[in-house]
């Protein structure tokens, strides 16, 4: 009973173990003044640019994120586009007829008769194509839904100029605006977080865990460095060039300041089949770079930082999130049953450090990116989920709150077993379950409890849901099938 | 035309502008990463002296 007692109370301590990291990683963020990302140069670097945008029944989007990345602040002479068809069935070739007379010279259409292979096949297919010829000297892989601040192309390319750098990401947010929804304001409160801060993080620690699909600059040697085309063995292709670049001796920069709208999904099945798809692909990328991690001061001498131990510690916090919720919650409830008292210290001790961090993550999101922040304030308010901000506020206040929740009989007052007391001691493990069940409802007449139920459980908890969801299908050795997310072209709209 | 030849003139004095509010806004991050450390920090003693 002893070492089991002193076992779940080390669980419970690793319990806070993701949003510490999560804290590590967001005292960063302020660092990057020092690294001098945007030295004064004579000139600005404005090499020749190919676009690789890979379409597959595109029509809706494609006008306005072709028209809006010719109309960039960039030299017309020194931008290039090839939309690659992937064999779509819908209006994409008449479409792109109309842009090709509509810009002439400088827009490419190259379509592919047998498609369906997935985005990295349609993405090689274009970069053969460009990289056959030696006018590119940069090359910019971008979704086709996606549709790019005026400034951000040059604002990507400027890194480009030292050679060290391999690769540059932009700063990907949610682009729906008034047009959105509950859960299209998570999303953009996830990305400041996921992206702005985060992403910032690691650009101090020279370490960056992934170029986003939508929206990432190669230099021409980097890209003959890593074999001059994408991995088609994973999801994950952008995480694999991102590694491959890095291995290969090359930074990758992301930049804040260069900033492109993507639609992202509106209803909790198409998110749910997206991260779906992003999290089997890091699981597979974890495997494949096994040899990569934690490596310290080795991986520095071999020229990348993946093997640094902060990195390591922040992919892996990620990946262990669900397994560290419902392991410490089963030790809390286990510790609760056996000796209340004793599990209430642990108990307000982990959600004290949780309020800070909720706190200190919630407040530099809104100097990051305080537009987003105005628009989604209530989503970032309850990100972790209704009930835990309930159980922070409380436990952070227990001398004011815990006397109300007796006198309304919430509480045994003997300091005995009490069903509420139960339910708080287990929610960080009951909250994933309940955020699957949100999205199992989508499908249902009950559809109408979604957005609640994701509401009280969180949207993290969701996507930690979602990851053992990916666990279980890799496990199965389920069949990857490259799943595109439906696009309806609001952001071009709004 | 190579990367390294001078673009027209507007973009390039376009470009050193933004640079600069970019540059601007990176050191404006790092006072108020501070500040919103020193709030937490400041909530955190006031909840103890408090419960004290």
């Amino acid at each position: 009973m002893g070492i089991l007692r002193i076992v779940s109370e080390v669980i419970v301590f690793l319990g806070a173990f993701p949003l510490v990291v999560a804290i590590l990683q967001f005292l960063l963020i302020g660092f990057q003044r020092f690294r001098k990302q945007y030295e004064h140069r004579e000139r600005p670097y404005l090499p020749r640019t190919a676009v690789l945008i890979p379409a597959w029944n595109e029509a809706p989007v494609l006008t306005a994120s072709v028209t809006g990345l010719l109309a960039l602040h960039y030299p017309e002479d020194r931008l290039r586009v090839v939309v690659i068809d992937d064999a779509s069935t819908d209006e994409t070739p008449k479409v792109m007829r109309n842009l090709t007379r509509r810009f002439p010279g400088r827009i490419t259409h190259l379509r592919r008769e047998n498609g369906g292979e997935g985005k990295a096949h349609t993405l090689n297919h274009g970069l053969g194509y460009v990289l056959d010829d030696d006018w590119a000297e940069a090359v910019l892989v971008m979704d086709a839904d996606v549709v790019f601040d005026a400034d951000a192309l040059w604002r990507m390319t400027r890194h480009l100029a030292d050679p060290e750098v391999g690769a540059v990401t932009a700063y990907i947010k949610e682009g729906s605006g008034d047009h959105g929804n509950y859960l299209t304001r998570y999303i953009a409160y996830e990305y400041v977080t996921a992206q702005a801060a985060a992403r910032r993080a690691q650009n101090v620690l020279g370490a960056l865990a992934c170029l986003a699909g939508g929206a990432q600059l190669h230099s021409r040697a980097n890209l003959d460095a890593i074999g001059g085309r994408f991995d088609t063995s994973t999801l994950a292709e952008d995480t694999v060039t991102t590694f491959e670049t890095q291995l290969a001796g090359r930074r990758v920069i992301f930049d804040g300041f260069a900033t492109v709208l993507a639609e992202e999904p509106a209803d909790l099945a198409g998110l749910w089949k997206q991260r779906l798809r992003w999290a089997r692909g890091n699981l597979q990328v974890t495997r494949r770079y096994g040899r990569v991690w934690f490596r310290g001061r080795t991986a520095r001498g071999e020229g990348h930082r993946l093997g640094s131990i902060l990195f390591g510690l922040i992919w892996f916090s990620l990946l262990a999130t669900p397994v560290l919720l419902v392991a410490c919650s089963a030790s809390l409830l286990f510790l609760y049953l056996t000796n209340a008292g004793n599990a209430w210290q642990l108990f307000h001790w982990l959600w004290v450090t949780n309020l800070l961090c909720y706190l200190l993550i919630t407040f530099m999101s809104a100097v990051i990116d305080p537009k987003t922040f105005r628009r989604s304030w209530f989503e970032a308010l309850i990100y972790p989920g209704a009930i835990a901000t309930c159980i922070m506020v409380i436990t952070a206040l227990p001398a004011v709150f815990m006397p109300v929740l007796e006198h309304h009989g919430i509480l045994a007052p003997d300091g005995g077993i009490h069903p509420v007391m139960v339910l708080a001691y287990g929610w960080l493990g009951l909250c994933l379950p309940v955020a699957w069940l949100a999205k199992v409802l989508t499908g249902t007449r009950l559809r109408w409890l979604a957005p609640v139920l994701l509401h009280l459980a969180g949207y993290g908890s969701l996507l930690a849901a979602c990851l053992v969801a990916a666990a279980g299908q890799e496990l199965r050795g389920k069949q990857a099938i490259w799943d595109k997310t439906e696009k309806t072209g609001k952001v071009a709209i709004g | 035309m190579t990367a390294n030849e001078t673009p027209q003139l507007p973009l390039a004095d376009h470009i050193a502008e933004l640079t600069d509010e970019d540059r601007k806004e990176d050191r404006r991050l790092l006072w108020l990463q501070s500040a919103a450390v020193l709030l937490v920090a400041a909530m955190l003693v006031v909840r103890w002296l408090w419960l004290v």
